[in-house]
């Protein structure tokens, strides 16, 4: 009776997985163009003949997929060799001159969703080195030389080529005209479309949302990316800790999402020396240093970095400049 | 590309055989299916989500002593008027993770360093007198003066190499800065 339950449970999820696999496996073909302009047509209204014009003019990129062949293997650097890319004593000094520019909109955006001047800073110097490496390519072209021609993306880049027609609309903006990385990411904060109409905000009140060449809008933006994937203001991002070797293991092959709390993280082995934390959910978070593995836990607030790009390198870039930047910053104002 | 192409074919067949096959394997042995042993029984269970988000929060009080982005609201002892030469060393990964005197935890990526005397959570400019260069730290830490008489501050892993010392210890200034008002 028990043996037939589980057989069964082992079929039933077995049977979801294909349905997974092969919806997957559908949705990786590349649709034709004219099905995605009809399709834009009957369900948002565009004008078909304007579309095919577009379209007719758009320019595919080979680099674009030569970039997206290289960017899919592998587990990638190890920290330390990460780190030293993205944090240099040059991209922390930008980031206090940064802060100091841009002062009002930082403690504006901070008051208003709750996510500290240092990380906005952060994200934006990580992305696009504070402003000056925004990309530029055509989005249009860039989303469209990878929505109907490279197969294994071609759904997620179909969808942001959707997202960007609407806002271009919404926005009236002309199509041709934005810029961004080779992935279509546009602006300060390098926003797909789709993170652009959902957090993206006008800010200083001019009536537009321009995250391109308007630091406020850009600033306030990033903030409300970080607000909408649920900042805990004041709460710890990653703290450093000890664990015991042979839990090591069982506590990195959990879900990466700080699921348990550390009073439960503790009882399997963790050794993390704060009890004040106890009952904040946190992961474990390993990183390879010059000199030798380290530990970490990894709070809420590092999950919600790593929603902004999912790599555990990215998130703590981010939060070890932001935390260089502060550093300066704090010292330097008094 | 051809690649590609020939790869979601194959797995297109595939998908379609074993949905075949998996219709059936709701009421029979799946034995003939390998099912990939990705899904491991995860090792712990998550915590109850009965519990009110509100009790997860930490009260503003503790929130002011962890180590991170809202340390500078903190306020912070002063400390300008404090001059002193001697010697730095630094501390690695034995201490990662381990508390120090001022309840924050050490970081071998952290701006930090312990001292014999200098208040705890006060800022100072450290440099390294061979090169000239000079980075800011907080002391959070204290060194024990008996063990090791000769040292004046002992630095952490990414400020000693910041002021690349690692190699040996080495002659610093430690200077003083105001706190908040």
């Amino acid at each position: 009776m028990i043996a037939t339950t589980i057989l069964s449970r082992t079929g039933i999820i077995y049977c979801f997985l294909l349905l997974l696999l092969s919806s997957w496996n559908a949705a990786a073909q590349i649709v034709p163009l004219e099905t995605f302009i009809e399709d834009m047509v009957s369900r948002h209204g565009f004008n078909k003949l304007e579309l095919t014009q577009l379209f007719a003019k758009t320019k595919v990129y080979n680099s674009i997929l030569k970039i997206m062949n290289r960017t899919t293997s592998g587990k990638g650097r190890p920290w330390y060799r990460y780190r030293s890319n993205f944090i240099t004593d040059h991209r922390i000094s930008e980031g206090t001159e940064f802060w100091r520019q841009h002062a009002a909109a930082l403690s504006r955006a901070e008051a208003t969703y709750g996510v500290p001047a240092e990380i906005i800073i952060a994200i934006i110097g990580v992305e696009t080195i504070y402003g000056k490496n925004t990309g530029d390519l055509p989005v249009l072209d860039a989303l469209t030389t990878i929505a109907f021609h490279y197969p294994r993306r071609a759904e997620f880049f179909r969808s942001e080529l959707e997202e960007f027609l609407l806002l271009t609309r919404e926005e009236k903006l002309n199509p041709r005209l934005p810029t961004g990385s080779y992935a279509g990411a546009m602006g300060l904060g390098q926003f797909m479309p789709s993170s652009f109409r959902k957090y993206a905000v006008d800010f200083d009140g001019d009536g537009k949302r321009d995250i391109w060449d308007n630091f406020t809008d850009a600033i306030g933006s990033v903030a409300n990316y970080f607000h909408g994937y649920g900042w805990q203001t004041g709460q710890p991002v990653i703290l450093a800790t000890q664990v015991r070797p042979e839990a090591i293991n069982s506590l990195l092959s959990a879900e990466f999402k700080p699921l348990f709390s550390l009073k439960q993280l503790k009882q399997q082995g963790l050794l993390f020396q704060d009890e004040r934390l106890d009952n904040q959910l946190g992961m474990l978070i390993d990183l390879e240093t010059e000199l030798g593995t380290a530990y970490w836990v990894g709070f809420e607030n590092f999950y919600v970095i790593t929603r902004y790009n999912r790599s555990e390198n990215y998130a703590m870039a981010v939060y070890q400049l932001a935390q260089e930047i502060a550093n300066i910053y704090y010292a330097q104002s008094h | 590309m051809p690649n590609l192409i020939k790869f979601t074919f194959i797995v297109s067949l595939l998908a379609v055989m074993a949905n075949l096959l998996a219709c059936t394997a709701v009421t029979t042995t799946p034995t003939a299916i390998k099912v990939p042993p990705k899904v491991q029984s995860p090792p712990l269970a998550p915590s109850a989500p009965t519990m009110p988000r509100e009790v997860l929060r930490p009260s503003p009080a503790v929130q002011n002593n962890i180590q991170g982005v809202t340390l500078p609201k903190t306020k912070r002892p002063n400390a300008s008027g404090y001059l002193a030469t001697g010697n730095a060393s630094w501390s690695g990964l034995a201490n990662h993770g381990m508390k120090t005197a001022s309840g924050e935890i050490y970081d071998v990526y952290g701006m930090t360093a312990a001292h014999a005397s200098l208040p705890l959570l006060a800022r100072v400019r450290v440099k390294n007198l061979r090169t000239g260069k000079s980075v800011i730290v907080t002391i959070n830490d204290r060194v024990d003066k008996l063990s090791s008489s000769n040292l004046l501050i002992k630095l952490s892993y990414h400020a000693a190499r910041q002021l690349g010392l690692l190699k040996s210890v080495s002659a610093v200034e430690v200077r003083g800065l105001a706190g908040d008002r």
